[in-house]
């Protein structure tokens, strides 16, 4: 009878039902026969012919022949090239991790080793010839000589390429689409995922999966993308002076680049946020050029809240919930790929609190709000010949909101469907030429009852407002076309560029000309820069053509962008990218009276410096600190003085990394620290008896002229992997908002506006992620 | 999710604010409310001129004197601001209502023309702006509110102004310190229209003092005052009611 040997890191089990031997021929205990060995002797051994002429030879009267299965210890998968050695003998394993060895029967011990690995070693007493030893390798502490390739497909200027990998580690609640808020040239907002770039606002970045332009990237209540991680391979952040290929933008973009890789193994994973959500993931090669991946993400957060609400016994109601669904098609080709990706998700809050507001008897408000959002989209990738390739992605976004807020209410259904093509001609590394077409046809349904907004009035109250009820359906195409081309002039790239537009909510055309320029120094030293017109349509609330509400007359706002960097590769480590720049804003525009709702009249200017210094990724390691130093100043007409922006965060410093401490376990964390954001005072405060409430009044000329206290923020993890055999346990942990300084969010007033004091950030919260990984 | 988990603090931490500054509690000049005849004025034209009396209550702690007059409220761009309001000196009134001092006034003025209706976004009504200010010595409160002006034929302007009531404490009534007084408040109101709830207290605490029926607790002893507010959501028609408890 013979035995099979279970190694499991400093121990071993042995059992004698796990393996048969027949004629030699090893079976697995799945019956699934396994290829005959052949193991590779070095120096004083001799390579057996075949395990059958082994186990005859009677040279092995003072040896077993052994059967070795090696694999990884988590994931199940095997291990080609790891070394069986006793001696001075080594025998290493094939593509499934096997390895037929002979082991004298000797005190000398059998080591089973492989590079990133922790070396294995057991004596083989009492073990038959022709058992087999299952043997399950633990990680090594990762290396830390290998940098990771990091870089973007298409060098900018200003963008920075994040791996998904560092992203999910470091960025807020895990989210790679949130790592943005810790790179340079970026003012986060503390309640909004989306984020301020260079003082452009938070709706003037452009959100993308691959090339499909999502404007709700994130979901409203839970605040994290709607894509998780694990479709995610890149996270590329553009803080300006990016090319004609995005437009209708003139702050930065933060594009989600999805995995194009085909994986060897199914991938099953499932991951538990207390209290937060849980994701399942499943991801299915089929063949060598096709897998599809399927996830699904529930928040039960309701459940938490409504438990912890409810003992408060204060009156309020919270029923928080979101989630989404994911479906992604890819199939490599010779010359590139088809990609589909099927996303849909929700986000639904319901509240009921006693409420200044409230005309109900209960004297409680009601909000309840919920929207969904669908894409369906498909990429592909081909190559067209005499260096052209061709991407070609039609997509159809949609989004669906409804809100309901005490008695008016609010639904909103818009659909977009896009055909987004660009063929690039590549002449050489540094020479290519950009040619895309983009077409976008926008529909939209609108039902709303509720206050008219009057945004040039300081006084505004929702409550005091005059309601109007609109019920409309409009129907509109947008037209891009860019050109770009990159050539080489001695040390230098130049990369001209012009997008040219007619956007038919304000049915206007313009064309945005753009230039960037790479020069290489030396091989450490690169000098860059970048000018260019970015153009913004309206929102829509603040005009349409043919629309009732806002100005029909609005014209594109305008920002152009001016920028001189220089990047140090300082080794191979480490390398660093200084920025200076300049935003100009000539006709911003603002809230108007005299029935013109909106004018462009504003102006902004923004300038500031920009410091990235990033110790490259390894296996082991990632970090960056993070530094910008910006002022703003805005002014609603030419006539006025400048005042502070709103978003005029003067130092913005973040440090961030990670370090894997062995094979299993890990930590990292972020140091945030801001000056505090600008606000505008409260000058006095009237009561108004219709309302039976205080109002706030400001001086005129006090916007933003004050701040909020500057703010510090830590967060700090670990995580461990509990390995099993074929799956394993990622257990992370932390702790978030560990501060001296917490950060003030926003100023709270008592009922007549004579007290004000500041509501605090979150206390520090301990928080736990479980992940199973298959 | 740190957006989540902020809006739940945040959201939380509001409604369990316990602030020594309370709204419902009188503890130094406030504003109660104006009481417009009609509640919804017609405009004047040609001759007929439609005049509103304004009758504007303010409180204080017992023994306050209170002084007020009227001023225009210029900060409104987006309203017709009135500036033809004028105090009847006649009617100036102050009356201690156990803990409390009110003190009350009526004020008049014309509706402006018809012609105002011609005007961009005023031909479905005008919001008029009135504007008192009331002092005890250096303690002032200015108090502000809108009189709708609807043209010819509309239907708020039968509204009449509600009648406030209050069922529960009932007046005269003796409580014990550091009881829960339960406070229930009735209306009558034909306007159909929402109505928005409000409880002044001479001391102590209102749970939710927009709530019809609501909860009152932490009361000083002695003679106490309760005052039951109720306004009309779109009209600002105004009523309200005044009982008197004592607290042993």
């Amino acid at each position: 009878m013979s035995k099979c040997i279970f190694l499991h890191g400093h121990r071993y089990i042995a059992s004698a039902w796990s393996v048969l031997i027949f004629s030699g021929t090893v079976l697995a205990e799945d019956s699934s026969p396994a290829p005959s060995p052949s193991p590779v002797v070095l120096e004083s051994s001799e390579p057996a012919a075949n395990p059958t002429e082994q186990l005859n030879s009677p040279l092995l009267t003072k040896s077993v022949t052994l059967l070795f299965r090696i694999r990884t210890k988590g994931a199940g998968r095997a291990l080609r090239k790891a070394e069986v050695k006793q001696g001075d003998k080594i025998f290493y394993s094939d593509d499934r991790g096997e390895v037929t060895a002979d082991i004298l029967l000797d005190d000398s011990p059998v080591q089973i080793a492989r590079t990133g690995y922790l070396t294995e070693t057991f004596k083989p007493d009492g073990i038959s010839s022709g058992s087999l030893v299952e043997v399950f390798l633990y990680p090594a502490q990762p290396s830390d000589n290998e940098v990771l390739v990091q870089g973007s497909r298409r060098p900018e200027v200003s963008r920075k390429s994040i791996s998904v990998t560092e992203a999910a580690r470091v960025a807020a609640s895990g989210d790679p689409a949130q790592v943005t808020k810790l790179l340079p040239g970026v003012q986060s907002r503390p309640i909004n995922p989306k984020i301020v770039v260079r003082g452009s606002g938070p709706n003037d970045s452009g959100y993308y999966i691959d090339d499909v332009e999502v404007p709700e990237l994130y979901h409203r209540i839970g605040s994290i993308s709607i894509l998780p991680d694990l479709l995610i391979s890149d996270v590329e952040f553009s803080s300006g002076g990016f090319g004609p290929q995005y437009g209708d933008k003139h702050g930065g973009i933060v594009a989600l680049k999805t995995r194009n890789e085909i994986p060897e193994h199914s991938i099953s994973e499932f991951r538990v946020n207390i209290p937060i959500l849980s994701t399942i993931y499943h991801e299915q090669p089929v063949g060598n050029d096709q897998s599809f991946a399927i996830s699904l993400r529930r928040s039960y957060v309701d459940v938490f809240v409504k438990e912890i609400v409810e003992k408060q016994g204060n009156g309020l109601t919270l029923l928080p919930s979101f989630g989404d669904g994911h479906f992604r098609y890819l199939k490599k080709t010779e010359t590139g790929h088809h990609k589909l990706l099927v996303l849909g998700s929700y986000d639904q809050l319901k509240v009921a609190a006693p409420l200044n507001a409230a005309a109900s008897d209960d004297g409680r408000g009601r909000f309840s709000t919920r929207q969904d959002v669908g894409i369906l989209s498909y990429e592909n990738l081909s190559s067209l010949g005499s260096g052209w390739t061709l991407s070609t992605t039609p997509y159809i976004f949609r989004d669906i909101e409804k809100t309901d807020v005490l008695d008016n209410h609010g639904y909103a259904n818009v659909t977009a469907m896009r055909l987004r093509s660009e063929a690039r001609k590549r002449r050489s590394k540094d020479e290519s030429t950009f040619v895309g077409f983009e077409f976008t046809n926008i529909n939209a349904k609108i039902d709303v009852f509720a206050p008219q907004p009057r945004q040039d009035d300081p006084f505004y109250d929702f409550e005091d407002a005059e309601k109007r009820s609109i019920s409309r359906e409009s129907s509109h195409n947008d037209v891009a076309m860019w050109v770009a081309h990159d050539f080489k002039l001695a040390n230098t790239v130049l990369s001209p560029g012009v997008r040219a537009f007619h956007n038919g909510q304000i049915d206007e055309a313009g064309f945005d000309p753009r230039l960037s320029m790479r020069m290489f120094l030396s091989d450490e030293h690169l000098l860059k820069g970048a000018v260019g017109q970015y153009s913004e349509k309206p929102e829509f609330s603040e005009g349409t053509k043919k629309s009732e509400f806002g100005n029909p007359d609005l014209e594109f706002e305008r920002c152009n962008h001016y920028i001189l960097g220089h990047e140090w590769k300082i080794s191979e480590r480490w390398e660093s990218d200084v920025q200076v720049f300049q935003k100009v804003f000539p006709n911003l525009i603002q809230p108007a009276g005299g029935g013109d709702n909106f004018l462009n009249s504003g102006e902004r200017i923004s300038k500031g410096f920009e410091l990235f210094l990033r110790r490259n990724p390894t296996d082991r390691a990632f970090g960056w600190l993070s530094y910008t130093y910006f002022q703003s100043k805005e002014r609603a007409t030419k006539e006025q003085e400048y005042h502070p922006g709103q978003y005029n965060q003067t130092h913005v410093l973040h440090l961030a990394g990670n370090y894997r401490i062995t094979g299993q376990w890990e930590t990292g964390g972020t140091l945030s620290y801001h000056t505090g954001d600008t606000r505008t005072p409260v000058d006095s405060a009237v009561y108004n008896s219709g309302l039976d409430k205080y109002q706030p009044r400001f001086a005129t000329d006090s916007q933003y002229s004050a701040r909020m206290p500057d703010y510090h923020e830590v967060d700090l993890y670990g995580a461990y992997d509990f390995l099993y055999d074929l799956w394993k346990l990622r257990f992370r942990f932390g702790v978030q908002y560990l501060a001296l300084e917490q950060q003030a969010l926003s100023v709270q007033y008592n009922y007549d506006y004579s007290k004000e004091e500041y509501f605090r950030s979150l206390p520090p919260i301990p928080y736990l992620e479980l992940r199973g990984i298959f | 999710m740190r957006q989540l988990t902020l809006l739940v603090f945040m959201l939380i931490s509001v409604s369990c604010r316990q602030n020594e500054d309370r709204h419902e509690r009188i503890d130094k000049l406030r504003g109660i409310g104006v009481t417009a005849t009609p509640p919804v004025t017609p405009a004047t034209v040609g001759d007929a001129i439609s005049d509103v009396k304004l009758t504007v209550l303010f409180a204080a702690p017992k023994g306050s004197a209170i002084e007020a007059s009227s001023f225009v409220d210029k900060a409104q761009a987006q309203l017709k601001v009135l500036d033809n309001v004028v105090v009847d000196d006649s009617t100036r009134k102050l009356a201690d209502e156990g803990a409390l001092t009110l003190y009350s006034f009526d004020a008049n003025f014309s509706a402006p023309s018809s012609e105002l209706f011609s005007q961009p976004g005023f031909q479905n009504g005008v919001r008029l702006r009135y504007a008192f200010e009331a002092a005890i010595g250096e303690d002032e409160e200015v108090m502000i509110g809108d009189i709708v002006m609807a043209p010819e034929g509309a239907k708020q302007l039968v509204f009449e102004n509600p009648v406030a009531s209050i069922s529960l404490p009932a007046a005269g009534e003796t409580v014990a310190r550091g009881a829960e007084v339960t406070l229930e408040g009735a209306v009558e109101s034909k306007n159909g229209e929402l109505l928005k709830y409000g409880w002044f207290v001479s001391s102590g605490e209102v749970d939710n003092r927009r709530a019809k029926t609501a909860t009152w607790t932490g009361f000083d002893e002695g003679e106490q005052t309760v005052i039951f507010t109720v306004r009309g959501r779109s009209s600002r028609a105004f009523g309200y009611a005044i009982v008197k408890i004592n607290v042993q």
